[in-house]
């Protein structure tokens, strides 16, 4: 009996988990934009009006952060990590490799899936607090709404194949979780706070040639000011980022695997 | 003296479920209110030095009560005193004079020792440096812990453990203990030691003790009077001996006999089961007597017999059943 | 039940509560050095923004390092005393308050002050930091003493005050959240950015000005005697909130009964 009541009070759980932590969530998303928005104008300022700083208007500035937030509130980094990680620390790996499915995969799709959930939630929150503070985007076309899309659901695809190489770790180190919070912080400084022409000259290309430029700054520029040769050149660089850590993936999948079998003799 | 009085005690529960419509979905938003009540107006005196158990099916009430008695829930209604004090207005209070364990929900601190446990307790409980060095010197040698006391909790076996549990709530010399399902989820062997510890406790220290469970051994090794309870509401409150001397009264005989023979039908005495030469018999002691059925064979046909009770699990159960009708 | 008696069990269970982190003593370090890199790791956006402006309503780089300062430390000072009221929830609602209950000491003390987490040292710490990196007098050391407690003990109450609705409703814990998010993020910003009904709530229902922007303002930069004594008065009135909301809720607590009780 106490199986069934710990299912029960698991799906109970987690029922209320997902109303609460989708209303928490979207409030603190609120939040956050709202001292951002206050922050910049000040620095604007005042009212912004057209002003410029290093090729943004304020409003300009906002968006791209409003889309950051996304990227930063649909991928829990940490909790990517430990999803990737808890099998391998627990031992259960070993009754997933026989299954008819590569693990990899599994694991990396079950994840997206819940990423995803959340922009259910998500972008309405953010598109209705983007048009109350700052208005429509200028210039935007209901037409960029599809390579945006395609954009967002890449990125997200992106930080999850990278937290979830991290979580991979697990088959070598102890806890990965402080690798996945160190490069969170460096998504944040490069990725959330500035566009990457605020920062100096010589480290813009290093940015821009970075999975941060994958993941956050190029799907993010793409919102505040979109043009088809930037759409080009992100999608470029989020597939080939993409490519390269899903085979990285893999790759640490397959030979932490092997490790596997020979502890379990 | 009475160290419990408990008079027409309540407690209800608001249940507030989502509508179901008529198609059988539930509504998003309306909302039924139901009332549930989980102790039904109940009364009873415990006291000081009694072993009483408090017994019933899941959901009857047992814990609800329990946790009104330690002042952990509040009632709806009624008057409880416990040791002369009002547990929901005077929590505090009691507490520095009560003792409590609940079955499943540990105490300690898994990893640290028991010893810094107690050590913890004393802080908790305002106990002088001096009085807790004394008590635990005393409660450790009565226990037989001294040999582990020192190793973290988590080390220590199931048995060991409750041990530690148990001193760790006798430090503030309790005037009473409850015990909330002690034995819930125990071994066979974890169960006997607890039992053990409790009766001890008894003994040793005149401890009043205050016990539910579900589990019918927990009573019948360590309890002198047991009420049960069911639905809310008390349907016995007796004796141990009476209990077993009103509802034990029939027997079950099991005889093997050298050939078969023809029984002879008695008010009283009913064949369970025959098969080749054995038989299963059951005796309303209170409508024959075992001589009666004993002059039914030939002593010198007799193989082997043997006579047993009915087991008390089910004079309980049987007690549940038509409370329930 | 004397304000002694309380101090006392408040630091007996921090005591042990280091006691048993301590068995792990690397993950003890590594805890407290990661919340240190943490709150250090925003130094740097602060930096790139007063690269763009000299100040923002009057706070320059290091008055807004000492909103960090303040809002760590209080942080810290919450996390590291009072952590148990971050687990009020699943006290509440999987019946985990009885032990407390059977406790001879005040519930809602006793429920906060039954956890720490090791990470709030490194908030602590960090406040101390910057105090160093700003190059602050030597008083101002002295100062955020008070200054941190106070915060931490406004924002513990607020917590519990919001969280108490938890007793009333299934998911009570989502306003406490939200609450405790908002005055945690806006804390850190200069209150110049605020407009003024955002101000208005920040003095009242999330009262994020007693948190970081008072502290700094008339414990440290101007002091000012009569600010001081209101922050007191206002943290005391949240703490008297606080208990006065949880013990009524108290009154509803139902252990856990209602979840199909143990089987």
């Amino acid at each position: 009996m106490r199986k069934y009541l710990n299912i029960f009070k698991t799906s109970l759980r987690q029922e209320s988990k997902t109303i609460t932590n989708a209303l928490t969530s979207a409030v603190s998303f609120i939040v956050i934009i709202y001292i951002f928005k206050q922050l910049w104008q000040f620095i604007y300022g005042g009212q912004g009006g057209g002003t410029l700083i290093n090729g943004y208007t304020l409003e300009m500035m906002i968006w791209y952060m409003i889309m950051a937030e996304i990227f930063m509130y649909s991928v829990n980094s940490r909790g990517v990590t430990r999803a990737f990680s808890n099998d391998i620390k627990s031992g259960k790996i070993a009754y997933q490799l026989n299954k008819p499915y590569n693990y990899y995969f599994y694991q990396v799709s079950s994840t997206l899936g819940e990423c995803i959930w959340k922009l259910v939630f998500l972008l309405p929150t953010a598109l209705l607090i983007g048009l109350l503070l700052l208005g429509p985007i200028e210039n935007f076309n209901l037409l960029y709404l599809l390579p945006l899309g395609v954009s967002l659901l890449l990125g997200v695809l992106l930080t999850c194949t990278i937290y979830g190489a991290v979580g991979l770790l697990a088959f070598w180190i102890e806890e990965s979780t402080p690798f996945a919070w160190i490069i969170q912080k460096f998504q944040m400084l490069f990725g959330l706070f500035f566009p990457p022409e605020f920062f100096p000259v010589w480290l813009q290309p290093v940015i821009n040639y970075s999975p941060v430029y994958a993941m956050m700054s190029g799907p993010c520029k793409l919102l505040a000011n979109f043009s088809w040769d930037l759409f080009q050149n992100v999608i470029i660089s989020q597939v080939i980022w993409t490519a390269v850590f899903v085979g990285l993936g893999l790759l640490i999948y397959k030979l932490g695997s092997r490790k596997v079998n020979v502890n379990g003799g | 003296m009475k160290v419990i009085e408990v008079n027409n005690l309540r407690k209800e529960y608001a249940i507030s479920k989502r509508k179901v419509k008529e198609n059988g979905k539930k509504y998003l938003f309306k909302r039924e209110k139901s009332i549930k009540n989980a102790v039904d107006g109940i009364s009873f005196d415990v006291e000081e030095g009694e072993t009483l158990a408090f017994i019933g099916p899941n959901g009857a009430g047992k814990s609800t009560t329990i946790k009104m008695l330690t002042g952990i829930l509040f009632p709806t209604a009624g008057d409880v005193k416990v040791l002369g004090i009002n547990p929901s207005k005077d929590r505090i209070k009691l507490s520095y004079q009560i003792g409590s364990v609940f079955g499943q929900k540990e105490q300690l601190w898994v990893h640290l020792s028991a010893y810094e446990n107690f050590k913890f307790f004393g802080s908790i409980y305002d106990i002088k440096k001096k009085d807790l060095d004394e008590r635990i010197e005393e409660l450790s040698t009565v226990f037989d812990i001294k040999d582990f006391m020192y190793q973290p909790v988590k080390s220590l076996s199931l048995g060991q453990r409750m041990k530690c549990e148990m001193v760790a709530s006798l430090l503030h010399k309790p005037k009473m203990m409850f015990f909330d399902e002690p034995t819930i989820g125990l071994d066979p062997i974890a169960k006997e030691t607890l039992r053990n510890l409790i009766k001890k406790i008894n003994k040793e220290f005149g401890t009043t003790i205050f016990f539910t469970s579900h589990d019918v051994g927990d009573i019948e090794e360590v309890c002198k009077r047991v009420i049960i309870i069911n639905n809310g509401k008390i349907v016995l409150d007796d004796s141990m001996k009476n209990l077993k001397y009103h509802y034990l009264n029939k027997k079950i005989v099991e005889v093997n006999l050298k050939k078969n023979v023809k029984l002879e039908v008695k008010d009283g005495i009913k064949v369970l089961k025959s098969k080749d030469t054995v038989y299963k018999i059951e005796v309303d002691m209170n409508k024959t007597t075992m001589n009666e059925l004993m002059g039914l064979f030939d002593a010198d046909d007799i193989q082997d017999i043997t006579i047993s009770s009915t087991p008390l699990e089910d004079i309980i159960k049987d007690i549940y059943r038509r409370n329930d009708a | 039940m004397g304000v002694k008696s309380n101090l006392k069990l408040i630091f007996s269970y921090f005591k042990l509560n280091l006691k048993k982190e301590w068995k792990y003593k690397s993950s003890f370090f590594m805890q407290i050095i990661m919340m240190i890199l943490n709150d250090a790791f925003f130094i740097i956006q602060w930096y790139i923004i007063f690269s763009l402006v000299d100040n923002i309503g009057g706070y320059g780089f290091n008055e807004t390092m000492m909103l960090w300062a303040i809002s760590a430390g209080g942080y810290g000072i919450s996390h590291a005393f009072f952590a148990g009221a971050w687990n009020l929830k699943e006290v509440i609602y999987e019946g985990r308050m009885d032990v407390f209950l059977a406790q001879p000491k005040n519930v809602l003390i006793n429920v906060c002050c039954s956890s720490t987490q090791i990470a709030a040292i490194g908030d602590i710490a960090y406040a101390y930091i910057v105090l160093v990196l700003i190059g602050a007098p030597w008083h101002w050391y002295l100062i955020m003493i008070p200054a941190m407690i106070l915060a931490g003990l406004i924002y513990v109450a607020v917590y519990v005050t919001y969280m108490s609705l938890c007793f009333y409703v299934k998911g009570g814990d989502a306003l406490a959240k939200s609450v405790e998010g908002t005055i945690n993020k806006a804390a850190q910003y200069p209150s110049a950015i605020y407009s003024f009904g955002v101000k208005a709530l920040m003095f009242t229902l999330i009262p994020t000005f007693f948190y970081s922007f008072i502290p700094i303002q008339y414990f440290f930069l101007t002091p000012n005697i009569w600010w001081i004594l209101g922050s007191v008065a206002v943290t005391a009135f949240w703490i008297f909130l606080a208990f006065f909301t949880f013990n009524r809720g108290l009154r509803k607590y139902n252990s856990g009964s209602l979840m199909g009780g143990r089987l």
